[in-house]
Parts: structure tokens; C-alpha cells; sequence
């Protein structure tokens, strides 16, 4: 249940700021383009 | 004596010869700790010139590390694992006749080459990693799995700086599944083992946790990186790392925005690190977010780079040029801006002409610029790097069935047949049919 209450939760722009800065852009940061999926995370444990 | 090479080695004929020759150009000496081969290792060691010291495995790596440790002569130690290789060796002697007093350890690049099981794709993972310190009586291994001299280091009051000119490559991918499977669950083994010594150890927690996500076992893993995140008695690098392994675990399982509050928290602990900046932005592409994204992979530290400084966070990781060219490639690609994208995919190839991510970016590029044969010949670059990547195998094999002639009409042998009702022509049959088509 709490899994599923945190999995809603969407990312905070608040938070995202306080890490990067601002990020100036005009753009729609969701972009129009092609989506090329990018690597799991699961590479780092092989050591 | 400058420098002592120190290994530890069980059945390593694969891989053994290769390490040792990548290090005979600096190594003033090569001692090897056997732990019970029973192939060629100690043969081809001793044909080699190196030193070997047999010792019974007691499911101790440090044990053993420590053992060819204590008969070393040279000033440092660098210590490797068969399946590594030691990359621009010129680097070393300089750095290590350079060291000041106060420096016990350096941390160096190890560039982790994997292939991701469903995936095929091939990836590089450039992490630190402290392998290069002093011959001091303080300084030994801990942790009888995933040992490591850190805490040795600084408690003998040395400091530990980065050497980001000296790069191991480990073949990770050289192993299969089923192997890398069984040397994590020996890990867990004896990490379980470490941990019914002493339950609070957080080295052992932390790395539990890896192994169990390795393993897929994701809610015990998610425990432990809370439980280590939270210990305020443990080691800060540790907690701050564990912070980006708990981001990395739940970003992979939905949970992005959680994600990013940790990364957050990571990054209060150790604000210089790399690896805080890589979980967020891979979080964010996986998310749609990908102006941010960009900006979060243009703040990864570019591997091999003196300037930027290595962080003592354990398995910080950063990117080599041409990966982070493919990134933000991906990322424009993503926005839309075809031209962007195409050139930071072509300074990827600049800088690492195998590099098949910026191949295939520059395939769908020009694809979608309805360049279909320029598409394929892309494809097929990407395809002698990555022959095991599935994705570009697809999207050439979806081109060239889309691209293939339309079916030439068979030449009717015979007279028409009477006419008479119209049947669908049946199927053609075996191998000329069904490559007729």
C-alpha cells in the first residue's frame, strides 16, 4: 500500500531545483522527439 | 622497490596472463596469493616471474589480501583481481614519486565493461576505487567480503587522494550470467556470515544490499539501503552511496519521485560526488523529463579527467566522453532537435569510434530524416560493436523486410486453366517461397 501511495508520487520541481539550479529551457521538457530506452540500473551490481 | 603488484587468485588460467602482463611495465615486483588452484595459475604466474604464496581459502578475502600484503617490499601497493587489466601504466610511477607524506591511498578509475543481460547492449561503468596506497603496516584490507583498505587508510592518519590518470578495465562481461549469479550468492554467503559477527556492520549492510538487488531480491535490498542511509554511526561516503543505491532501486521500480528526494539527501551528505548526479539522470530521461536530464548528465564527471576530482564516496561513478555524448545525444533526440543530437553523437565517435549507442542514435537520425539506407549501413556499424544488442538487430532486420522487392510473379507453366471461379493462389512452401516474398 505504501508502495503503491509512493509510486504516485511525482517528482518534485521544488526538489529537482534545489539539486540542478534552474534549468533554463523554452523547450517542453518532455520533449516531441525519439525515445532511445536508456540503461537499467541493475549494470552497477556485478561486482 | 617502488611498487608491489598484489593479487590473490584461485583458477584463473582465463584471465591471469593478460593481468600480469598489463602490469610487468611498472611492477617492481608481482606477488600472487594462491588459494587453491587446481589449473594453470601458478604456472603461468611463476613463468611470469611473480612471486606466489599458497594459502588455504578460509572464506576471507581480506585474509588472504593481507597475506601477500605482508610479504610485499615495495613502497606501494597496488592490488587487482585476475580479470583486470592496467591501462596507460606509464601514469603510475610519476604519480606515486610525487606523492607527499600525508598521502597514504589514491583512488583510481576501474571502468566496470558489462553487457546487460536482456538487452544485449554493451556499457561502461568508470568507478572509483581505492586499490593504490602505501605499504604501511596500518594499512590492510577489511571485510572478509568486498574488502577494502579505506578506513585502515585514514585511521593510520593518512589522506586519500584521486589518481585519475591510472584506469583498470575489469571484464566483467567476459563471465557468464550463471557464473556472475553464483559469485554474488557466494557473496551473500559470507556477507551473512560477516553480519552474524556483527549485525551492525554497515559495509556488510551496504553491500548486502547490492547483492540482493543483483539477485532480484529488491524489498530486502530496499531495507538495507534505508537501514545504512539512516545509521548515523556509519561512515558518511557510505551513507551518501547508499543513498544513490536506494535512488537507483526505486527509480528502476517506478518510484521516481522518491528517487529524487534521496538523491537530494545523497547529495547533503557528499555534495561532490558523481554518482548522485548519474541516478538523477537517468531518473529523469526514464521519467520524460529530458531538458533536466541533460543538465543533470552534464554535471557526471568525464572519466580520466585530473581536473575534476574523485570523491571518496564508494563506487562513485562518472562517464567516459563518448557515453556522455550518447546521453545527451539521447536526450536531444528525445526534445526533438535533430541537430543537436546528431552532433554530440558524432563527438561521441570522436571520441570513441566503437561507441555503438552513438551509432545507433545517428541511425534513427537518419532515419527519421528518411535516409533508410544510410539507417542501414548505421545499423550495421552498431552491430559489429554490439553484435549482441537487440534493438538496432530489430529496427535492421524491420528495414530490410519493409525494404525488400515486392514478390515477383512465378511464370505460369502452363496454358491458363479454364475459367471458372477464382481461388486464392496457395501459400508457396520451403525455403525459395519463403524467401520470395
Amino acid at each position: 500500500m505504501k508502495k503503491a501511495q509512493d509510486a504516485m508520487k511525482p517528482i518534485d520541481p521544488a526538489m529537482l531545483a534545489k539539486i540542478l539550479g534552474a534549468v533554463p529551457s523554452s523547450r517542453d521538457d518532455r520533449g516531441q522527439g525519439v525515445v532511445i530506452p536508456q540503461a537499467r540500473f541493475e549494470s552497477f551490481f556485478h561486482s | 622497490m617502488l611498487l608491489s603488484v598484489c593479487l590473490i587468485a584461485r583458477d584463473e588460467e582465463q584471465f591471469l596472463a593478460g593481468c600480469l602482463e598489463s602490469v610487468l611495465p611498472v611492477a617492481d615486483e608481482i606477488v600472487i596469493v594462491d588459494t587453491g588452484s587446481s589449473d594453470r595459475t601458478v604456472e603461468i604466474a611463476e613463468s611470469l616471474g611473480c612471486r606466489v604464496v599458497h594459502r588455504p581459502w578460509d572464506d576471507d578475502f581480506s585474509a588472504a589480501r593481507n597475506a601477500g600484503i605482508a610479504v610485499a617490499r615495495g613502497r606501494w601497493i597496488l592490488c587487482m583481481d585476475a580479470d583486470e587489466r592496467l591501462c596507460d601504466p606509464a601514469a603510475l610511477t610519476p604519480a606515486l614519486l610525487a606523492a607527499s607524506p600525508e598521502v597514504g591511498g589514491f583512488f583510481i578509475e576501474r571502468h566496470d565493461l558489462v553487457t546487460r543481460f536482456a538487452e544485449g547492449e554493451s556499457d561502461v561503468y568508470p568507478i572509483g576505487i581505492l586499490r593504490l596506497f602505501r605499504n604501511h603496516p596500518a594499512i590492510r584490507y577489511e571485510g572478509i567480503v568486498h574488502e577494502r583498505p579505506n578506513e585502515t587508510i585514514a585511521r593510520a592518519g593518512f589522506e586519500v587522494r584521486g589518481l585519475a590518470t591510472l584506469k583498470l578495465i575489469h571484464l566483467v562481461s567476459h563471465l557468464p550470467q550463471e557464473r556472475l549469479i553464483a559469485k554474488q550468492q557466494g557473496y551473500l554467503r559470507l556477507l551473512d556470515q560477516e553480519l552474524k559477527r556483527d549485525a551492525g556492520n554497515s559495509w556488510a549492510r551496504y553491500y548486502r544490499g547490492k547483492t540482493l538487488w543483483f539477485l532480484g531480491r529488491r524489498d530486502e535490498a530496499e531495507a538495507e539501503f534505508r537501514g545504512v542511509v539512516k545509521n548515523a554511526g556509519a561512515p558518511v561516503p557510505l551513507r551518501a552511496s547508499a543513498g544513490c543505491m536506494l535512488a537507483a532501486l526505486l527509480s528502476e521500480t517506478g518510484r521516481r519521485g522518491e528517487a529524487v528526494r534521496c538523491i537530494g539527501e545523497s547529495l547533503a551528505l557528499v555534495p561532490g560526488q558523481s554518482l548522485a548526479y548519474y541516478v538523477l539522470a537517468e531518473t529523469l530521461y526514464a521519467d520524460g523529463h529530458f531538458d533536466h536530464a541533460l543538465a543533470a548528465y552534464l554535471r557526471v564527471r568525464i572519466s580520466m579527467d585530473p581536473d575534476a576530482g574523485m570523491s571518496a564516496l564508494p563506487g562513485d561513478l562518472c562517464m567516459t566522453l563518448e557515453k556522455r555524448a550518447y546521453k545527451l545525444g539521447c536526450c536531444h533526440l528525445a526534445l526533438g532537435d535533430l541537430a543537436a543530437a546528431e552532433e554530440w553523437f558524432q563527438s561521441g565517435l570522436d571520441a570513441g569510434p566503437d561507441h555503438g549507442g552513438c551509432h545507433y542514435g545517428l541511425a534513427r537520425i537518419a532515419l527519421l530524416r528518411g535516409d533508410r539506407a544510410g539507417a542501414r549501413e548505421r545499423l550495421e556499424e552498431v552491430l559489429r560493436h554490439d553484435p549482441l544488442w537487440t534493438a538496432p538487430r530489430e529496427l535492421l532486420a524491420e528495414l530490410a523486410q519493409q525494404d525488400r522487392p515486392p514478390a515477383l510473379t512465378a511464370p505460369s507453366p502452363a496454358p491458363s486453366p479454364p475459367a471458372g471461379p477464382q481461388t486464392p493462389r496457395s501459400r508457396p512452401t520451403g525455403s525459395a517461397g519463403a524467401g520470395s516474398r
